[in-house]
């Protein structure tokens, strides 16, 4: 074996071996890009008023010539299309699409950072913080906006989390110690929402608790895509740009210390984040199963498990599922609304049965 | 030779602290123990409870040179090299290497100048033999950027020099042991470490996967002059393949030096309790044979 002189890289010849994935991915980002374009002027159109992708495609360029002051004559919509579109099916597919990218990114974090594939953006007790929140304005009367309730019930569920796990573990928040403590405080918030919910529901509001518990988006507006898309924009590209360091916890912490990490730290930081932004999911969709869970690792799947690949793709596919499977909840039992939760869910398990088997042939 | 290493020991200007370091054992080595060229560690002390997991371990290993270090289970090696890249936070003490700080150092400034080989590091994350390679170019990355060309004919290159070329593709989970340390070797070379840390590299390896192993580890230290310091259990590997050794007992060196001088029945049966004797092998290297456990503490 010829010696490589380990301290001057450049000196080493370059090999022949071609890297095709490497440098496949900036390309796949394009193609994922485009396919979510599409996907959003097709599921547009779908719905008891039909629109097409031309008459969609104008009535955007329309407006967004006006928003500039420009004048690009009248909208190919009627006045009733228009109102479908930009004030009901718009504003609720750019929810799903900021929703499933935020989903798939934090659950991409939370696997990575807590080593656990079994983990998903609600592992921490997010989500059961954040019904327990919603439950307490839907049920009780709380005289607080849903989404406000939701996000502090979400965040408060994992300042405890945090602060559980913390306390037992020294401070160094060990994955093992951070998922019990997890579990704790999930149950413990389940148990406060089931008294309430047992005792407390008449009517009407049993079933808004019960989709809002399912995950369902029928209820998008402006306000949430603002909501949605400032989290995912700022906290979004925050973990996004934590692919080098989520590599790093492959091999477990003291792994990802001698690489340079700071390990305690690190985990702090990016599941302080993963909290605030799955707190603004959950605080305008509810908890949406298996998008966070199974998204992260079909993409490892396809494009290999180094993050700085996965967490952008991860994204765009968390994107489009959640976008196709909120439309087909529009429409599957029309005119009647199903929680897309339940599809999620649905169309997750049986995914993920498959991924596990695949990933148990290819091991063995 | 004692004199020569005193001089290097006592003669360190601009260390953190002069280095008294603990093993003023050190008896024969063979070649100058200088706290300038080389691994230096003094008076580290960790305490977990009551007990005192490392108290007051100070050792040099010499630049460019296999250093062993030995003791039964529980004597603090493992926790010794954690605490040298940052996994773990001792009450008091300080390293260096080559008279640089190491302590104070940034944590990836540190990660360019040590690397760790894990005994055995399990994942369930699907990364190829490549992938993990190139997490060794991490600490000289920033994190937004990519791996570098440069950084892939890096990992090529040492995956040739560590006898695992033709594993690139492979996801690491589906290798044998030996492939996986040798990978793993890959991966720590790819840091360009100047102190290179094995924590009992050979375990759960084949007798052929072992000899590898301490080869490449040789080969590494020999051709790049790199400092290698390894944990051992097998105490036969460190009077074959080390120039140095360093005995932890209940969280302190009770001995260092050459291994033939240091690695003795008299050692054996003090450290372990247990009762060996001398072979020489043909090519002159002393090994021992283990005669069973049960001596009096006056053996």
């Amino acid at each position: 074996m010829p010696p490589v002189p380990v301290t001057s890289p450049s000196r080493v010849p370059t090999p022949s071996g071609p890297r095709p994935r490497r440098s496949a991915t900036p390309w796949l980002v394009v193609g994922g890009a485009l396919v979510l374009i599409a996907s959003a002027v097709l599921a547009l159109g779908v719905g008891p008023a039909d629109l097409s992708p031309a008459q969609i495609l104008g009535s955007v360029r329309v407006h967004v010539v006006g928003w500039f002051g420009g004048d690009a004559g009248p909208s190919p919509l009627s006045p009733v299309q228009e109102a479908i579109l930009w004030q009901g099916r718009l504003p609720r597919l750019l929810t799903a699409v900021g929703v499933g990218a935020g989903l798939a990114i934090a659950g991409t974090v939370m696997q990575a950072v807590l080593r656990n594939p079994l983990a998903d953006p609600y592992l921490l007790g997010l989500s059961s913080g954040a019904t327990l929140g919603a439950v307490a304005v839907l049920v009780l009367g709380l005289s607080l906006l849903l989404p406000v309730a939701a996000f502090g019930g979400a965040v408060l569920a994992l300042a405890a989390t945090l602060a559980l796990a913390g306390a037992v573990s020294g401070g160094r928040l060990t994955p093992g110690r951070t998922v019990l403590a997890g579990v704790a405080v999930a149950q413990a918030c389940s148990a406060v929402t089931s008294f309430v919910l047992f005792t407390g529901t008449q009517g009407d509001s049993y079933r808004e608790v019960l989709g809002w518990l399912m995950g369902t988006l029928a209820a998008a507006t402006w306000t949430s895509v603002a909501i949605v898309w400032i989290a995912v924009a700022v906290v979004g590209t925050l973990l996004l740009t934590s692919g080098r360091t989520l590599d790093a916890f492959a091999f477990g912490d003291t792994a990802a210390a001698a690489l340079g990490v700071d390990v305690a730290r690190t985990r702090w930081v990016l599941l302080g984040l993963v909290a605030l932004l799955v707190g603004a999911l959950v605080s305008v969709s509810g908890a949406i199963g298996f998008v966070g869970l199974v998204v992260p690792h079909a993409v490892r799947l396809l494009v290999g498990a180094r993050h700085v690949r996965v967490l952008p793709l991860a994204a765009l596919a968390g994107a489009v599922v959640l976008l196709w499977a909120d439309t087909a909840a529009r429409v599957v039992i029309s005119p009647r609304e199903l929680p897309v939760g339940i599809l999620t869910a649905a169309i997750g398990a049986p995914v993920f049965a498959v991924l596990l088997a695949r990933r148990r042939g290819g091991v063995a | 030779m004692s004199g020569g290493a005193g001089v290097g020991v006592d003669g360190g200007p601009g260390l953190p602290g002069d280095l008294p370091v603990g093993c003023a054992v050190d008896a024969e080595v063979g070649f100058a123990v200088d706290a300038q060229v080389g691994f230096a560690v003094d008076g580290v002390r960790w305490r977990v409870g009551d007990r005192a997991i490392l108290a007051d371990v100070g050792l040099l290993a010499p630049a460019g040179r296999l250093t062993a270090v030995l003791g039964p289970n529980g004597s603090g090696k493992s926790s010794l090299l954690r605490a040298v890249v940052g996994a773990l936070d001792v009450d008091s003490g300080a390293w260096s290497l080559d008279g640089e700080d190491l302590r104070a150092m940034g944590r990836r400034e540190r990660a360019r100048r040590v690397a760790l080989v894990e005994q055995e590091a399990p994942t369930d994350v699907a990364l190829t033999v490549l992938d993990v390679v190139l997490l060794g170019r991490s600490p000289h990355r920033s994190r937004w950027q990519g791996d570098t060309p440069q950084d892939v004919a890096l990992a090529h290159a040492l995956l040739a020099r560590c006898g695992a070329a033709h594993l690139a593709a492979r996801d690491v989970a589906t290798l044998s042991g030996g492939e996986r340390q040798r990978v793993h070797v890959a991966r720590a070379l790819a840091q360009e470490p100047r102190l290179l840390l094995l924590d009992e590299p050979t375990n759960h390896l084949d007798v052929a996967a072992q000899l590898d192993l301490l080869a490449l580890v040789r080969d590494v230290a020999d051709a790049d002059g790199v400092t290698a310091v390894l944990v051992l259990h097998d105490l036969n590997q460190a009077l074959r393949w080390c120039d140095h050794a360093v005995v932890l007992d209940a969280g302190r060196v009770v001995a260092a030096g050459h291994p033939h001088d240091v690695v003795t029945p008299a050692l054996v049966a003090r450290v372990y309790g247990v009762r060996a004797e001398v072979l020489v092998a043909g090519d002159g290297t002393p090994t021992l044979a283990y005669l069973g456990t049960g001596v009096d503490a006056e053996r």
